[in-house]
Protein backbone atom coordinates (compact mmCIF):
# COMPACT_ATOMS: atom_id res chain seq x y z
CA UNK A 1 0.00 0.00 0.00
CA UNK A 2 1.28 3.46 -0.85
CA UNK A 3 1.27 5.71 2.15
CA UNK A 4 0.06 9.01 0.79
CA UNK A 5 -3.53 10.16 1.05
CA UNK A 6 -5.30 11.09 -2.22
CA UNK A 7 -6.91 14.15 -0.78
CA UNK A 8 -4.56 17.06 -0.02
CA UNK A 9 -5.96 20.33 1.31
CA UNK A 10 -2.46 21.86 1.71
CA UNK A 11 -0.90 24.37 1.29
CA UNK A 12 -2.72 26.40 3.90
CA UNK A 13 -1.83 29.93 4.98
CA UNK A 14 -1.67 29.66 8.78
CA UNK A 15 -1.08 33.38 9.26
CA UNK A 16 -0.30 36.12 6.73
CA UNK A 17 2.79 34.92 4.84
CA UNK A 18 3.26 31.65 6.74
CA UNK A 19 2.32 28.55 4.78
CA UNK A 20 1.79 24.97 5.94
CA UNK A 21 3.09 22.63 3.23
CA UNK A 22 3.28 18.92 2.58
CA UNK A 23 0.74 16.17 2.60
CA UNK A 24 -0.85 13.72 4.96
CA UNK A 25 0.39 10.16 5.05
CA UNK A 26 -1.27 7.09 6.44
CA UNK A 27 0.28 4.61 8.76
CA UNK A 28 -0.98 1.56 10.52
CA UNK A 29 -0.54 1.59 14.23
CA UNK A 30 -2.08 -0.84 16.69
CA UNK A 31 -4.39 -2.17 13.97
CA UNK A 32 -5.78 1.28 13.10
CA UNK A 33 -5.00 3.52 10.19
CA UNK A 34 -3.84 6.91 11.39
CA UNK A 35 -3.03 9.97 9.37
CA UNK A 36 0.17 11.77 10.13
CA UNK A 37 2.33 14.61 8.90
CA UNK A 38 6.00 15.23 8.42
CA UNK A 39 5.12 18.86 7.79
CA UNK A 40 7.16 21.64 6.26
CA UNK A 41 6.40 25.37 6.61
CA UNK A 42 7.40 28.42 4.58
CA UNK A 43 7.86 31.52 6.71
CA UNK A 44 8.11 34.55 4.47
CA UNK A 45 9.34 38.08 5.10
CA UNK A 46 9.80 41.15 2.96
CA UNK A 47 13.48 40.26 2.29
CA UNK A 48 13.65 36.47 2.33
CA UNK A 49 12.03 33.28 3.55
CA UNK A 50 12.81 30.31 5.79
CA UNK A 51 11.67 26.81 4.94
CA UNK A 52 11.10 25.03 8.26
CA UNK A 53 11.78 21.25 8.34
CA UNK A 54 12.89 18.95 5.54
CA UNK A 55 10.04 16.45 5.24
CA UNK A 56 10.27 12.96 3.77
CA UNK A 57 11.48 12.53 0.19
CA UNK A 58 8.06 11.29 -0.94
CA UNK A 59 6.66 14.71 0.00
CA UNK A 60 9.35 16.73 -1.80
CA UNK A 61 7.75 16.88 -5.28
CA UNK A 62 4.46 17.94 -3.68
CA UNK A 63 6.16 20.59 -1.50
CA UNK A 64 8.16 21.96 -4.45
CA UNK A 65 4.98 22.26 -6.48
CA UNK A 66 3.28 24.09 -3.60
CA UNK A 67 6.32 26.38 -3.31
CA UNK A 68 6.39 27.17 -7.04
CA UNK A 69 2.78 28.30 -6.74
CA UNK A 70 3.76 30.69 -3.94
CA UNK A 71 6.84 32.01 -5.76
CA UNK A 72 4.60 32.76 -8.75
CA UNK A 73 2.63 35.03 -6.41
CA UNK A 74 5.81 36.95 -5.51
CA UNK A 75 6.81 35.20 -2.28
CA UNK A 76 10.64 35.28 -1.89
CA UNK A 77 12.53 31.98 -2.30
CA UNK A 78 14.06 30.66 0.93
CA UNK A 79 17.69 31.43 1.73
CA UNK A 80 17.43 29.40 4.93
CA UNK A 81 16.36 25.78 5.32
CA UNK A 82 15.80 25.37 9.05
CA UNK A 83 15.84 21.90 10.63
CA UNK A 84 14.72 21.17 14.19
CA UNK A 85 16.85 18.01 14.12
CA UNK A 86 18.25 15.61 11.59
CA UNK A 87 16.05 12.56 12.09
CA UNK A 88 14.69 11.26 8.79
CA UNK A 89 11.05 12.48 9.23
CA UNK A 90 12.42 15.99 9.82
CA UNK A 91 15.36 16.14 7.43
CA UNK A 92 14.75 13.47 4.77
CA UNK A 93 14.18 16.01 1.99
CA UNK A 94 16.98 18.44 2.90
CA UNK A 95 19.35 17.27 0.15
CA UNK A 96 16.61 17.75 -2.43
CA UNK A 97 15.88 21.27 -1.13
CA UNK A 98 19.60 22.18 -1.14
CA UNK A 99 19.69 21.01 -4.75
CA UNK A 100 16.65 23.08 -5.72
CA UNK A 101 17.74 26.25 -3.81
CA UNK A 102 21.47 26.57 -4.59
CA UNK A 103 21.83 29.86 -2.69
CA UNK A 104 20.27 28.53 0.53
CA UNK A 105 21.97 27.17 3.63
CA UNK A 106 20.65 24.42 5.89
CA UNK A 107 20.62 25.64 9.47
CA UNK A 108 19.48 24.79 12.99
CA UNK A 109 20.45 21.30 14.22
CA UNK A 110 22.52 20.09 11.30
CA UNK A 111 24.62 17.32 12.83
CA UNK A 112 25.59 14.41 10.54
CA UNK A 113 24.68 16.33 7.38
CA UNK A 114 28.36 16.76 6.43
CA UNK A 115 28.63 12.95 6.48
CA UNK A 116 25.41 12.54 4.49
CA UNK A 117 25.76 15.30 1.88
CA UNK A 118 29.53 15.99 1.68
CA UNK A 119 28.98 17.89 -1.58
CA UNK A 120 27.08 20.55 0.40
CA UNK A 121 29.47 20.65 3.40
CA UNK A 122 29.95 24.43 3.07
CA UNK A 123 26.22 25.03 3.35
CA UNK A 124 25.50 23.76 6.86
CA UNK A 125 25.19 26.35 9.63
CA UNK A 126 24.77 25.10 13.21
CA UNK A 127 22.59 27.52 15.14
CA UNK A 128 22.12 27.98 18.87
CA UNK A 129 19.19 29.30 20.88
CA UNK A 130 19.39 33.10 20.65
CA UNK A 131 20.49 33.17 17.01
CA UNK A 132 18.25 35.24 14.74
CA UNK A 133 17.54 35.20 11.01
CA UNK A 134 16.44 38.55 9.59
CA UNK A 135 13.53 38.10 7.17
CA UNK A 136 13.09 41.84 6.60
CA UNK A 137 9.80 42.69 8.26
CA UNK A 138 10.05 39.77 10.68
CA UNK A 139 12.69 37.87 12.62
CA UNK A 140 13.04 34.12 12.86
CA UNK A 141 14.47 33.27 16.28
CA UNK A 142 16.18 30.00 17.12
CA UNK A 143 14.81 28.96 20.52
CA UNK A 144 15.45 26.17 22.99
CA UNK A 145 13.60 22.92 22.37
CA UNK A 146 11.98 22.25 25.71
CA UNK A 147 10.77 18.81 24.63
CA UNK A 148 12.87 16.71 22.28
CA UNK A 149 14.34 13.37 21.42
CA UNK A 150 17.84 14.12 20.06
CA UNK A 151 19.91 16.52 22.15
CA UNK A 152 20.68 19.85 20.42
CA UNK A 153 17.24 19.91 18.81
CA UNK A 154 16.23 23.51 18.01
CA UNK A 155 12.84 25.17 17.74
CA UNK A 156 12.04 28.30 15.75
CA UNK A 157 9.86 31.34 16.44
CA UNK A 158 8.60 33.94 13.98
CA UNK A 159 8.39 37.29 15.75
CA UNK A 160 5.80 39.05 13.59
CA UNK A 161 3.22 36.28 13.47
CA UNK A 162 4.16 34.81 16.85
CA UNK A 163 4.35 31.24 15.57
CA UNK A 164 6.39 28.59 17.39
CA UNK A 165 7.76 25.77 15.24
CA UNK A 166 7.99 23.06 17.84
CA UNK A 167 9.34 19.96 16.08
CA UNK A 168 8.40 16.80 17.94
CA UNK A 169 6.50 18.56 20.70
CA UNK A 170 2.70 18.54 20.32
CA UNK A 171 3.03 15.52 18.09
CA UNK A 172 0.02 13.41 17.54
CA UNK A 173 -1.70 11.58 14.76
CA UNK A 174 -5.29 11.95 13.74
CA UNK A 175 -7.84 9.28 13.00
CA UNK A 176 -8.58 8.12 9.51
CA UNK A 177 -11.04 10.78 8.62
CA UNK A 178 -10.11 12.94 5.66
CA UNK A 179 -12.10 15.77 7.23
CA UNK A 180 -9.19 16.17 9.66
CA UNK A 181 -6.55 16.57 6.97
CA UNK A 182 -5.39 20.15 6.65
CA UNK A 183 -7.43 21.26 9.65
CA UNK A 184 -6.02 22.98 12.71
CA UNK A 185 -6.61 21.32 16.09
CA UNK A 186 -9.41 23.67 17.10
CA UNK A 187 -11.41 22.90 13.93
CA UNK A 188 -11.62 19.18 14.59
CA UNK A 189 -14.63 18.25 16.63
CA UNK A 190 -13.93 15.52 19.10
CA UNK A 191 -10.21 15.33 18.33
CA UNK A 192 -8.99 13.47 21.35
CA UNK A 193 -5.80 15.47 21.59
CA UNK A 194 -4.91 14.10 25.02
CA UNK A 195 -5.27 10.46 23.87
CA UNK A 196 -3.30 11.11 20.74
CA UNK A 197 -0.45 12.84 22.53
CA UNK A 198 -0.32 10.00 25.06
CA UNK A 199 -0.22 7.44 22.27
CA UNK A 200 2.57 9.23 20.49
CA UNK A 201 4.58 9.86 23.66
CA UNK A 202 4.30 6.20 24.57
CA UNK A 203 5.48 5.06 21.19
CA UNK A 204 8.11 7.59 20.28
CA UNK A 205 9.21 9.23 23.53
CA UNK A 206 10.27 6.35 25.73
CA UNK A 207 12.24 8.71 27.99
CA UNK A 208 9.10 10.42 29.27
CA UNK A 209 8.38 7.34 31.39
CA UNK A 210 11.53 7.73 33.46
CA UNK A 211 11.47 11.42 34.31
CA UNK A 212 9.31 13.90 36.14
CA UNK A 213 7.58 15.71 33.24
CA UNK A 214 6.37 18.64 35.38
CA UNK A 215 9.52 20.80 34.99
CA UNK A 216 9.22 20.45 31.20
CA UNK A 217 5.56 21.47 31.27
CA UNK A 218 6.36 24.43 33.53
CA UNK A 219 9.24 25.63 31.33
CA UNK A 220 7.10 25.24 28.25
CA UNK A 221 4.32 27.40 29.66
CA UNK A 222 6.88 30.00 30.71
CA UNK A 223 8.41 30.06 27.21
CA UNK A 224 5.11 30.06 25.30
CA UNK A 225 3.11 32.44 27.47
CA UNK A 226 5.52 34.72 29.33
CA UNK A 227 8.60 34.94 27.12
CA UNK A 228 7.40 34.60 23.54
CA UNK A 229 3.67 35.29 23.62
CA UNK A 230 3.03 32.47 21.15
CA UNK A 231 -0.21 32.70 19.18
CA UNK A 232 0.14 29.66 16.93
CA UNK A 233 2.03 26.42 17.52
CA UNK A 234 3.15 24.55 14.41
CA UNK A 235 4.29 21.02 15.24
CA UNK A 236 5.94 18.81 12.64
CA UNK A 237 3.73 15.76 13.13
CA UNK A 238 0.44 17.13 14.47
CA UNK A 239 -2.25 19.60 13.53
CA UNK A 240 -1.32 23.25 14.14
CA UNK A 241 -2.69 24.77 17.32
CA UNK A 242 -4.22 28.20 16.81
CA UNK A 243 -5.54 28.72 20.33
CA UNK A 244 -2.72 27.58 22.63
CA UNK A 245 -4.48 28.69 25.81
CA UNK A 246 -7.48 26.47 25.03
CA UNK A 247 -5.65 23.44 23.66
CA UNK A 248 -2.55 23.31 25.90
CA UNK A 249 -4.33 21.70 28.86
CA UNK A 250 -5.29 18.69 26.69
CA UNK A 251 -1.71 18.42 25.43
CA UNK A 252 -0.42 18.51 28.99
CA UNK A 253 -2.91 15.84 30.08
CA UNK A 254 -1.71 13.68 27.20
CA UNK A 255 1.92 14.09 28.12
CA UNK A 256 1.23 13.22 31.74
CA UNK A 257 -0.80 10.17 30.70
CA UNK A 258 1.92 8.98 28.31
CA UNK A 259 4.53 9.40 31.02
CA UNK A 260 2.49 7.59 33.66
CA UNK A 261 1.47 4.76 31.35
CA UNK A 262 3.20 1.48 32.11
CA UNK A 263 2.65 0.53 28.47
CA UNK A 264 5.60 0.55 26.18
CA UNK A 265 4.71 0.29 22.54
CA UNK A 266 6.74 -2.05 20.41
CA UNK A 267 9.15 0.21 18.55
CA UNK A 268 8.99 -2.17 15.61
CA UNK A 269 5.54 -0.69 14.93
CA UNK A 270 7.24 2.61 14.35
CA UNK A 271 4.85 5.53 14.44
CA UNK A 272 7.35 7.94 12.87
CA UNK B 1 37.06 -6.95 10.48
CA UNK B 2 36.10 -10.54 11.22
CA UNK B 3 33.84 -11.26 14.18
CA UNK B 4 33.36 -14.95 13.32
CA UNK B 5 35.08 -16.26 10.21
CA UNK B 6 32.62 -16.96 7.41
CA UNK B 7 29.67 -15.80 9.51
CA UNK B 8 29.91 -12.24 10.84
CA UNK B 9 31.94 -9.18 9.87
CA UNK B 10 32.14 -5.60 11.10
CA UNK B 11 32.48 -2.96 8.38
CA UNK B 12 34.05 -0.03 10.23
CA UNK B 13 35.04 3.36 8.86
CA UNK B 14 36.63 6.17 10.85
CA UNK B 15 35.07 9.54 11.62
CA UNK B 16 37.16 12.37 13.09
CA UNK B 17 34.88 14.03 15.64
CA UNK B 18 34.25 17.73 15.05
CA UNK B 19 31.38 18.34 17.46
CA UNK B 20 28.84 17.93 14.67
CA UNK B 21 28.28 14.17 14.91
CA UNK B 22 25.03 13.08 16.54
CA UNK B 23 26.72 10.00 18.01
CA UNK B 24 28.77 12.07 20.46
CA UNK B 25 28.50 15.06 22.79
CA UNK B 26 29.27 18.36 21.03
CA UNK B 27 32.43 18.73 23.16
CA UNK B 28 33.83 15.31 22.20
CA UNK B 29 36.92 15.16 20.04
CA UNK B 30 38.98 12.23 18.84
CA UNK B 31 38.12 9.48 16.40
CA UNK B 32 35.15 7.17 16.32
CA UNK B 33 34.00 4.74 13.71
CA UNK B 34 30.75 4.32 11.88
CA UNK B 35 29.89 0.62 11.94
CA UNK B 36 27.82 -1.58 9.68
CA UNK B 37 27.77 -5.37 9.90
CA UNK B 38 27.44 -8.27 7.49
CA UNK B 39 26.05 -11.65 8.56
CA UNK B 40 26.72 -14.46 6.11
CA UNK B 41 25.05 -17.87 5.91
CA UNK B 42 26.04 -19.76 2.76
CA UNK B 43 24.95 -17.69 -0.22
CA UNK B 44 22.69 -15.53 1.92
CA UNK B 45 23.76 -12.38 3.67
CA UNK B 46 22.11 -9.78 5.88
CA UNK B 47 23.59 -6.29 6.24
CA UNK B 48 22.91 -4.41 9.47
CA UNK B 49 22.76 -0.63 8.77
CA UNK B 50 24.34 0.95 5.71
CA UNK B 51 26.45 3.86 7.03
CA UNK B 52 27.00 7.43 5.90
CA UNK B 53 27.40 8.64 2.31
CA UNK B 54 31.05 9.63 2.94
CA UNK B 55 31.82 5.93 3.43
CA UNK B 56 29.95 4.63 0.40
CA UNK B 57 33.02 3.72 -1.62
CA UNK B 58 34.80 2.10 1.32
CA UNK B 59 31.71 0.08 2.25
CA UNK B 60 31.13 -1.15 -1.28
CA UNK B 61 34.79 -2.24 -1.43
CA UNK B 62 34.45 -4.01 1.94
CA UNK B 63 31.32 -5.81 0.72
CA UNK B 64 33.00 -6.79 -2.54
CA UNK B 65 35.59 -8.71 -0.51
CA UNK B 66 32.88 -10.64 1.32
CA UNK B 67 30.17 -11.22 -1.28
CA UNK B 68 30.31 -12.84 -4.69
CA UNK B 69 28.08 -13.09 -7.75
CA UNK B 70 25.85 -15.74 -6.14
CA UNK B 71 25.32 -13.82 -2.90
CA UNK B 72 21.78 -12.84 -2.00
CA UNK B 73 21.80 -9.76 0.16
CA UNK B 74 19.03 -8.39 2.37
CA UNK B 75 19.20 -5.15 4.38
CA UNK B 76 18.29 -4.58 8.01
CA UNK B 77 18.52 -0.87 8.91
CA UNK B 78 18.24 -0.92 12.70
CA UNK B 79 18.94 2.83 12.77
CA UNK B 80 16.21 3.48 10.24
CA UNK B 81 15.33 6.96 11.50
CA UNK B 82 18.84 8.37 11.11
CA UNK B 83 21.15 9.03 8.20
CA UNK B 84 23.81 6.78 9.83
CA UNK B 85 21.60 3.78 9.13
CA UNK B 86 20.34 4.41 5.64
CA UNK B 87 22.59 6.59 3.44
CA UNK B 88 23.83 3.69 1.37
CA UNK B 89 20.68 1.63 0.98
CA UNK B 90 20.33 2.74 -2.62
CA UNK B 91 23.92 2.26 -3.89
CA UNK B 92 24.28 -1.07 -2.05
CA UNK B 93 20.93 -2.33 -3.34
CA UNK B 94 21.98 -1.35 -6.86
CA UNK B 95 25.50 -2.77 -6.72
CA UNK B 96 24.64 -6.08 -5.02
CA UNK B 97 21.07 -6.60 -6.21
CA UNK B 98 19.46 -6.53 -2.78
CA UNK B 99 15.69 -6.86 -3.07
CA UNK B 100 14.58 -7.00 0.57
CA UNK B 101 14.70 -4.42 3.31
CA UNK B 102 13.43 -5.49 6.73
CA UNK B 103 11.03 -3.19 8.54
CA UNK B 104 8.31 -0.99 7.16
CA UNK B 105 9.05 2.44 8.47
CA UNK B 106 8.03 5.46 6.45
CA UNK B 107 6.43 3.67 3.50
CA UNK B 108 8.07 1.77 0.66
CA UNK B 109 11.85 2.28 0.27
CA UNK B 110 11.51 4.62 -2.70
CA UNK B 111 9.19 6.86 -0.66
CA UNK B 112 11.80 7.82 1.94
CA UNK B 113 15.25 6.55 0.98
CA UNK B 114 15.83 8.46 -2.24
CA UNK B 115 17.30 11.47 -0.46
CA UNK B 116 20.78 11.75 -2.05
CA UNK B 117 20.87 14.04 -5.10
CA UNK B 118 24.42 12.86 -5.86
CA UNK B 119 23.08 9.42 -6.81
CA UNK B 120 20.69 10.67 -9.46
CA UNK B 121 21.24 9.29 -12.91
CA UNK B 122 19.35 11.18 -15.61
CA UNK B 123 16.12 9.38 -16.42
CA UNK B 124 16.40 6.94 -13.52
CA UNK B 125 14.62 8.48 -10.56
CA UNK B 126 14.96 6.29 -7.48
CA UNK B 127 17.22 3.83 -9.31
CA UNK B 128 17.42 0.44 -7.61
CA UNK B 129 15.11 1.53 -4.82
CA UNK B 130 12.17 0.64 -7.04
CA UNK B 131 13.35 -3.01 -6.96
CA UNK B 132 13.66 -3.03 -3.19
CA UNK B 133 10.66 -4.37 -1.27
CA UNK B 134 10.09 -3.66 2.39
CA UNK B 135 9.42 -6.81 4.36
CA UNK B 136 7.56 -6.39 7.65
CA UNK B 137 9.51 -7.66 10.63
CA UNK B 138 7.90 -11.03 11.55
CA UNK B 139 5.63 -10.82 14.59
CA UNK B 140 7.94 -13.13 16.56
CA UNK B 141 10.84 -10.81 15.76
CA UNK B 142 12.88 -13.62 14.19
CA UNK B 143 14.50 -12.89 10.85
CA UNK B 144 15.97 -15.84 8.94
CA UNK B 145 19.25 -14.99 7.24
CA UNK B 146 18.91 -18.08 5.02
CA UNK B 147 15.63 -19.38 3.53
CA UNK B 148 15.50 -22.55 5.64
CA UNK B 149 16.06 -20.60 8.83
CA UNK B 150 19.26 -22.25 10.07
CA UNK B 151 20.51 -18.81 10.95
CA UNK B 152 18.18 -16.59 12.93
CA UNK B 153 18.59 -12.97 13.94
CA UNK B 154 16.29 -11.91 16.74
CA UNK B 155 14.96 -8.36 16.67
CA UNK B 156 14.79 -6.94 20.18
CA UNK B 157 13.11 -4.02 21.86
CA UNK B 158 16.11 -2.04 23.14
CA UNK B 159 15.85 -1.95 26.95
CA UNK B 160 17.38 1.55 26.99
CA UNK B 161 16.70 3.80 24.02
CA UNK B 162 16.13 7.36 22.93
CA UNK B 163 14.58 6.77 19.50
CA UNK B 164 12.18 3.93 18.72
CA UNK B 165 14.91 1.90 17.05
CA UNK B 166 15.37 -1.82 17.76
CA UNK B 167 18.42 -3.89 18.67
CA UNK B 168 19.19 -7.32 17.24
CA UNK B 169 20.94 -10.52 18.33
CA UNK B 170 22.62 -13.06 16.10
CA UNK B 171 22.29 -16.42 17.89
CA UNK B 172 24.99 -18.16 15.86
CA UNK B 173 27.80 -15.72 16.63
CA UNK B 174 26.32 -14.42 19.93
CA UNK B 175 26.57 -10.85 18.72
CA UNK B 176 24.32 -8.12 20.12
CA UNK B 177 23.72 -5.13 17.82
CA UNK B 178 23.06 -2.08 19.98
CA UNK B 179 22.58 0.87 17.60
CA UNK B 180 23.32 4.14 19.43
CA UNK B 181 24.36 2.53 22.75
CA UNK B 182 27.80 1.17 23.74
CA UNK B 183 29.49 3.50 21.26
CA UNK B 184 31.72 5.11 23.87
CA UNK B 185 35.09 3.53 23.09
CA UNK B 186 36.96 5.74 20.62
CA UNK B 187 39.63 4.68 18.15
CA UNK B 188 43.26 5.52 18.86
CA UNK B 189 43.62 7.28 15.54
CA UNK B 190 42.03 7.48 12.13
CA UNK B 191 42.01 4.03 10.56
CA UNK B 192 43.25 2.25 13.71
CA UNK B 193 41.61 -0.92 15.04
CA UNK B 194 37.88 -0.55 15.56
CA UNK B 195 37.74 -3.52 17.91
CA UNK B 196 38.43 -3.74 21.62
CA UNK B 197 39.63 -7.15 22.82
CA UNK B 198 40.78 -8.45 26.16
CA UNK B 199 44.45 -8.01 25.18
CA UNK B 200 43.92 -4.30 24.40
CA UNK B 201 44.40 -1.56 26.91
CA UNK B 202 41.01 -0.13 27.91
CA UNK B 203 41.02 3.19 29.74
CA UNK B 204 37.20 3.58 29.70
CA UNK B 205 35.81 4.75 33.04
CA UNK B 206 32.26 4.85 34.41
CA UNK B 207 32.57 8.66 34.38
CA UNK B 208 33.43 8.64 30.67
CA UNK B 209 30.44 6.38 29.95
CA UNK B 210 28.23 8.76 31.98
CA UNK B 211 29.45 11.80 30.06
CA UNK B 212 28.97 10.06 26.71
CA UNK B 213 25.38 9.24 27.68
CA UNK B 214 24.26 12.31 29.56
CA UNK B 215 25.86 15.00 27.39
CA UNK B 216 24.10 13.71 24.30
CA UNK B 217 21.24 11.33 23.50
CA UNK B 218 20.70 10.12 27.03
CA UNK B 219 20.45 13.57 28.62
CA UNK B 220 17.26 12.38 30.37
CA UNK B 221 19.06 9.75 32.47
CA UNK B 222 20.42 12.32 34.93
CA UNK B 223 17.94 12.49 37.77
CA UNK B 224 15.72 9.93 36.04
CA UNK B 225 14.35 6.71 37.45
CA UNK B 226 16.90 4.27 36.04
CA UNK B 227 16.17 1.15 38.06
CA UNK B 228 13.82 -0.45 35.55
CA UNK B 229 16.26 0.40 32.76
CA UNK B 230 19.05 -1.38 34.66
CA UNK B 231 16.77 -4.38 35.25
CA UNK B 232 15.79 -4.47 31.59
CA UNK B 233 19.42 -4.45 30.49
CA UNK B 234 20.50 -7.11 32.98
CA UNK B 235 17.66 -9.49 32.16
CA UNK B 236 18.51 -9.19 28.49
CA UNK B 237 22.17 -9.90 29.24
CA UNK B 238 21.15 -12.92 31.35
CA UNK B 239 18.92 -14.36 28.67
CA UNK B 240 21.38 -13.93 25.81
CA UNK B 241 24.94 -15.15 25.89
CA UNK B 242 26.69 -12.09 24.56
CA UNK B 243 30.19 -12.59 23.21
CA UNK B 244 30.34 -9.45 21.11
CA UNK B 245 28.63 -6.07 21.51
CA UNK B 246 28.34 -4.52 18.06
CA UNK B 247 27.45 -0.82 18.38
CA UNK B 248 26.59 1.54 15.53
CA UNK B 249 29.69 3.56 16.26
CA UNK B 250 32.88 3.25 18.31
CA UNK B 251 34.96 0.14 18.86
CA UNK B 252 33.32 -3.29 18.67
CA UNK B 253 33.49 -4.91 22.13
CA UNK B 254 34.75 -8.48 21.75
CA UNK B 255 34.97 -11.39 24.14
CA UNK B 256 33.23 -12.18 27.43
CA UNK B 257 35.61 -10.22 29.71
CA UNK B 258 35.30 -7.03 27.63
CA UNK B 259 31.53 -7.44 27.29
CA UNK B 260 31.13 -8.05 31.04
CA UNK B 261 33.25 -5.02 31.90
CA UNK B 262 31.25 -2.69 29.68
CA UNK B 263 27.89 -4.07 30.83
CA UNK B 264 29.01 -3.41 34.40
CA UNK B 265 30.20 0.13 33.59
CA UNK B 266 26.89 0.83 31.83
CA UNK B 267 24.98 -0.42 34.86
CA UNK B 268 27.06 1.73 37.20
CA UNK B 269 26.66 4.77 34.94
CA UNK B 270 22.86 4.27 35.02
CA UNK B 271 22.93 3.94 38.82
CA UNK B 272 25.05 7.10 39.19
CA UNK B 273 22.88 9.05 36.74
CA UNK B 274 19.89 8.59 39.03
CA UNK B 275 21.76 10.37 41.81
CA UNK B 276 22.53 13.44 39.73
CA UNK B 277 20.22 16.43 39.28
CA UNK B 278 18.15 16.48 36.10
CA UNK B 279 19.53 18.49 33.18
CA UNK B 280 16.48 17.83 31.02
CA UNK B 281 15.19 21.37 30.77
CA UNK B 282 18.66 22.98 30.56
CA UNK B 283 19.72 20.57 27.81
CA UNK B 284 17.42 22.49 25.47
CA UNK B 285 19.83 25.43 25.65
CA UNK B 286 23.12 23.58 25.14
CA UNK B 287 25.11 25.40 22.45
CA UNK B 288 27.07 23.60 19.74
CA UNK B 289 30.25 25.33 20.85
CA UNK B 290 30.04 23.24 24.08
ZN1 LIG C 1 12.51 13.38 16.65
ZN1 LIG D 1 9.67 13.54 14.74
Amino acid sequence: MRSVSDHNPLPRELAPGVYWLGQCSMLEFGGRVLHQYASTFLVTGSRTSVLVEGGLTRDVPCILEQLEGLFAQGVPEPEYLFLTHTEIPHAGGIGRFLQRFPDAVACGEVRDLHLTFPQYAERFVAMDPGDVIDLGDSQFHVVEAVFRDLAYTRWGFDSRRRILFAGDRFSYSHYHDVGHCGAVAEEVDGLEVADEVALFAMAAFFWTKFVDVEPYIARLNELIVDELGVEIIAPTHGLPITDPAATMPAIERGLRAGSASGMVANPLDNPG
Amino acid sequence: MTITDGAAYALCNSIVLSGMESSHPAEARGVTSSNCYLLVEGEHALMVDTGFAVHQRALVAQLEQLLDERSQLALLPLRFGEFAGVCNVRPIAERFGATQLYGRFFGEPDEWLDFRPDLDAPGAPGGGLAELRSVPTPADGRIAVDPVGRRVVEILVAPVRLLPEPWAYDHRTRTLFTGDLFGWVDLESEGSAAVLQESDEDATTVEAVGTYLERNRFWWLAGGDTESLRNGMSSLAERLEIETIAPGNGRVLRGRPVVERHLTMFDEALAQAEQRPSVGVAAGTWPFGG
